[in-house]
């Protein structure tokens, strides 16, 4: 890392954690991930990628039932945000997409997502239109069903929190270990390029 | 071999009461460290609780359930990593070798409460009841908390 702030401004130094995320997700996908627009359903109605250029986002995939890497990606999300400046937080969101819209209202997580922090919103769609942005993204999920267990089904799910850029690109990925600091770190050299 | 039958039933329903009494495990058996639960917001139907299990006792102890008043349902889950992909099992029965510890980590086993009944309050003290194949049960008190960190500075 110390090697690339030289580069910092010209490359944004992408090229050390591309290369090592570009070995998991061809595991995945056949390439690395495009990303892109899409638009999905919130509490507040229909949102689209696109509105929030100008803006880092942040995205992660998984569904409420979740109880453990959904809240921890959302926890290491939120403290991210809480180490911005509240003028950079306004340039900052962060996007929850249900994989599970069956049990996972809108309503129901507007009230999720706020829980952690007010620039994360919720959104899901019609599992087709879910799994199409998921596919866009590289993130991967797949219903278990559980016999013996009161839960019914769950999901087995890449964990991944996926950074787009201010003009809408998708330029990073983190595990969901990530350490919050690493993570704000990230939003604050994309806020500032040019 | 009717006559052996009947004396066997009748040993088997003179036993029958002590085997269903179920012995309330001290921490002299078994020693829980550490036990808290996750919160996770108002409208998660589950979370989970974390712990470290060490069997000080001679013989193996199998948990084969869990209950909690606060949630439909207890069970123990493990987590696994493959591919890139987290995934959640079910555990029906999980053995705790004579002089084993356990930690229940959201890398690892925990217990899964399934079905929260209400929204589960930062600090809340809530009781967890582990069962064991051999009958006796062990009962834990953990809080609630709201961050992982207390996971990342335990080693």
């Amino acid at each position: 890392m110390l090697l690339c702030l030289p580069l910092l401004l010209i490359t944004g130094c992408k090229a050390e954690e591309k290369t090592e995320v570009d070995a998991k997700l061809e595991k995945l996908t056949a390439g690395p991930p495009k990303g892109g627009d899409f638009t999905l359903q919130s509490a507040e109605g229909s949102r689209s990628l696109h509105e929030m250029k100008g803006k880092v986002v942040l995205i992660f995939f998984g569904y409420t039932s979740c109880p453990t890497a959904c809240p921890t990606a959302l926890d290491i999300m939120a403290d991210a945000f809480s180490r911005l400046s509240l003028e950079e937080l306004e340039r900052v969101r962060g996007i929850f997409v249900s994989f599970d819209p069956e049990r996972d209202s809108i309503e129901a997580l507007k009230e999720y997502t706020g829980y952690f922090h007010p620039n994360i919103i919720g959104l899901t769609g019609k599992s087709e239109e879910v799994k199409e942005v998921s596919e866009k993204y590289g993130a991967y999920y797949i219903k278990t069903i559980e016999k013996e267990s009161e839960m019914g089904y769950g999901f087995s799910h890449s964990t991944e929190i996926y950074l787009v850029d201010a003009d809408g690109t998708l330029s990073e990925i983190y595990s969901e270990k990530t350490e919050p600091r690493v993570l704000s770190e990230a939003i604050r050299r994309h806020l500032w390029k040019k | 071999m009717k006559f052996r039958n009947q004396i066997f039933f009748v040993f088997l329903a003179l036993l029958l009461p002590a085997l269903t009494f179920a012995t309330d495990l001290t921490e002299k058996t078994i020693e829980v460290s550490d036990p808290f639960i996750r919160a996770v917001p108002p409208g998660a139907s589950n979370t989970a609780l974390f712990m470290t299990l060490k069997n000080k006792g001679k013989t193996d102890m199998v948990i084969s359930g869990a209950s909690s008043p606060v949630a439909k349902a207890a069970e123990v889950h493990m987590t696994t990593h493959k591919g890139g992909m987290m995934q959640m099992h079910h555990i029906p029965e999980l053995t705790i070798k004579a002089g084993e510890s356990i930690p229940f980590t959201p890398d690892g086993y925990h217990i899964m409460l399934i079905g929260l009944k209400k929204p589960l309050k930062e600090g809340a003290i809530v009781p967890l009841t582990l069962k064991f194949k051999n009958g006796d049960i062990l009962k834990i008190e953990a809080p609630v908390h709201k961050s992982m960190k207390k996971m990342e500075h335990r080693h």
